[in-house]
């Protein structure tokens, strides 16, 4: 064996992440949020999959670890995990790499209804009850004067349990937590429950990295080609199928993804 | 406690009380549900536009009940980054955007038409236990060399850049971190914003930045339309008249104290607004 061939077969060996400044080991902070984020769920969730399969692509060794909410936003020096639009107030990014897509839909239970409901504007929802998880109502003055008695909750379960129960009329969910609840609760009236998708409410879920992150823009370049490669190679759909079942994955998932990649590429370009 | 810090604490609260419960969960907004509305993108710029406050904030409230009518509601998405809002704006073709530094290059301004909507008075501010001496200014930017600055996000700093002061890029509340653990020297900031953003992000610690020198400058923010969107030129005339009406009929003021509390600032804005829109 030369020592050309020796050299190689060493750096061969060492990983990726012992390069340059790049850390051996990325730490990405999440927030329990199942079925995105859990540590009680195989390979943490549906996002945490999808991270350690764009990780192994890209040879990056990844780590997620879980801090209550407020922890993470307060934290303005580490890696996070999760919606942007949830950090981005306080935090700067040197690389903010989309890797999913979620959609927000509103619920109902059926034979409460007895008719197929539409939701074309909010005064549809007017004089009626509607479930929410503390925390996520941005403008609650408008929902108000529209005549919608909210109903806040501080999971979503109960959400889905008060609308079995005709404590509230709809509720507003993300649309893959809204089917892991139904199916988990009430597997066998799946078909009584009718979801509404919001055809605005597209959000990204993403990896974010520190602006003072050592190599912050060079790994957020990695983790992007690591994303590429799973799509490409068909992982990435694999584990969506898993998730939403064969052929249900929302039919704007990869054009959304891609305009979310657009949004918020290259940072400091700006 | 004057009426004006009481209001601010209980924004505060009200925000702290209102902490999402997941990170990946749904922002819940008017914007999901109305399909026939306008939806304008607007950049963060609290207080003056921000999530945090009811109708997105003052600005917003303005520019929708300027815009609204019976058959269109119009719905202000505040968003906290440039490329977000220009993205909206010019790849999607949205009817407008709100905000200031948008730095909207010169290949789109045939297809674009600006109207200020707020004209801010500004100050730079320093953190004094990073500054021993405190920093002494005479007005002139070439005395500030030794410093370095704190921009916004497409702010313009070719001035500042010229007499040879470092500059580092930000948004507003980044960039007031940045102050206070000393990697930036000075930043500018409304003066009705300081006083919401001390108190909001740095409470108990608010009178630890100091206003630099009396001298000011201002900054504008514009509601930008979109000639390519079917709708642009009617709202933007209709926007320019209604809000030269608001400024006549003490509306636009109203809203401002509403949102932000009385305060000796906004009859100055009032002021300088009218004048820009001659």
């Amino acid at each position: 064996m030369s020592l050309r061939t020796l050299l190689y077969f060493f750096l061969f060996l060492l990983p990726l992440g012992a390069m340059g400044d790049e850390p051996m080991v990325v730490q990405l902070d999440a927030n329990e949020s199942p079925p995105y984020w859990s540590s009680q769920l195989p390979n943490d969730g549906l996002g945490g999959e999808i991270v350690q399969a764009i990780s192994k692509a890209a040879g990056i060794k990844s780590e997620i670890k879980y801090f209550p909410l407020k922890r993470l936003i307060e934290d303005d020096s580490n890696n996070d995990l999760g919606n942007p639009q949830f950090y981005l107030d306080a935090q700067d990014f040197g690389a903010i790499v989309p890797i999913a897509v979620y959609n927000v839909s509103v619920f109902y239970y059926k034979p409460h209804f007895g008719e197929e409901i539409q939701i074309n504007h909010i005064k549809d929802l007017s004089g009626y009850k509607v479930g929410l998880l503390k925390g996520t109502l941005i403008d609650r003055a408008y929902f108000r004067t529209a005549g919608i008695d909210v109903e806040e909750s501080y999971n979503q379960d109960s959400l889905i349990k008060k609308l079995k129960h005709g404590r509230i009329d709809f509720c507003i969910e993300i649309d893959l937590v809204g089917h892991q609840s139904i199916q988990t609760l009430f597997p066998d009236e799946i078909d009584n429950f009718s979801e509404i998708i919001l055809p605005r409410s597209s959000s990204p879920i993403a990896i974010l990295l520190d602006e003072d992150y050592p190599s912050a823009k060079a790994l957020g370049l990695k983790y992007k080609k690591g994303l590429e490669a799973i799509i490409e190679n068909g992982r990435y759909q694999e584990i969506l199928d898993r998730y939403y079942g064969v052929h249900k994955v929302p039919e704007n998932w990869y054009r959304e993804l891609k305009k979310f990649g657009i949004v918020y590429s290259d940072q400091e370009s700006e | 406690m004057t009426r004006f810090v009481k209001f601010i604490t209980a924004i505060c609260v009200l925000t702290v009380l209102q902490m999402p419960a997941m990170a990946t969960g749904p922002r819940v907004t008017p914007a999901l549900f109305d399909s026939d509305a306008h939806e304008i993108y607007a950049l963060d710029f609290p207080p003056f536009i921000s999530t945090e406050l009811a109708e997105s904030g003052p600005i917003p409230d303005i520019v929708s009940q300027a815009l609204s009518t019976p058959e269109h509601d119009v719905l202000i998405n505040a968003q906290p980054l440039q490329r977000m809002v220009k993205y909206y704006l010019l790849e999607e073709s949205g009817v407008a955007s709100v905000g200031r530094y948008l730095d909207l290059s010169s290949a789109h301004s045939n297809t674009l038409v600006k109207i200020p909507v707020l004209v801010t008075s500004e100050s730079y501010y320093y953190y004094r236990p990073n500054q021993k001496h405190g920093i002494t200014w005479d007005g002139a930017l070439k005395s500030l060399r030794d410093y370095r600055y704190g921009a916004h996000t497409g702010e313009p700093v070719e001035q500042l850049e010229k007499v040879g002061i470092a500059v580092t890029k930000g948004r507003s509340v980044p960039l007031l971190k940045k102050l206070k653990k000393g990697d930036v020297d000075f930043v500018s900031f409304p003066d009705l914003a300081a006083g919401w953003l001390f108190q909001r992000y740095f409470r108990g610690d608010e009178s630890s930045f100091v206003r630099l020198g009396t001298a000011k400058h201002e900054s504008i923010v514009y509601v930008t339309f979109n000639l390519k969107h079917p709708q642009g030129e009617i709202l933007a005339n209709k926007f320019r008249n209604n809000l030269v009406k608001m400024l006549d009929d003490g509306r636009y003021g109203e809203i401002m104290s509403k949102h932000l509390g009385n305060s000796d600032h906004i009859s100055a804005h009032s002021k300088r607004l009218r004048k820009e829109l001659e």
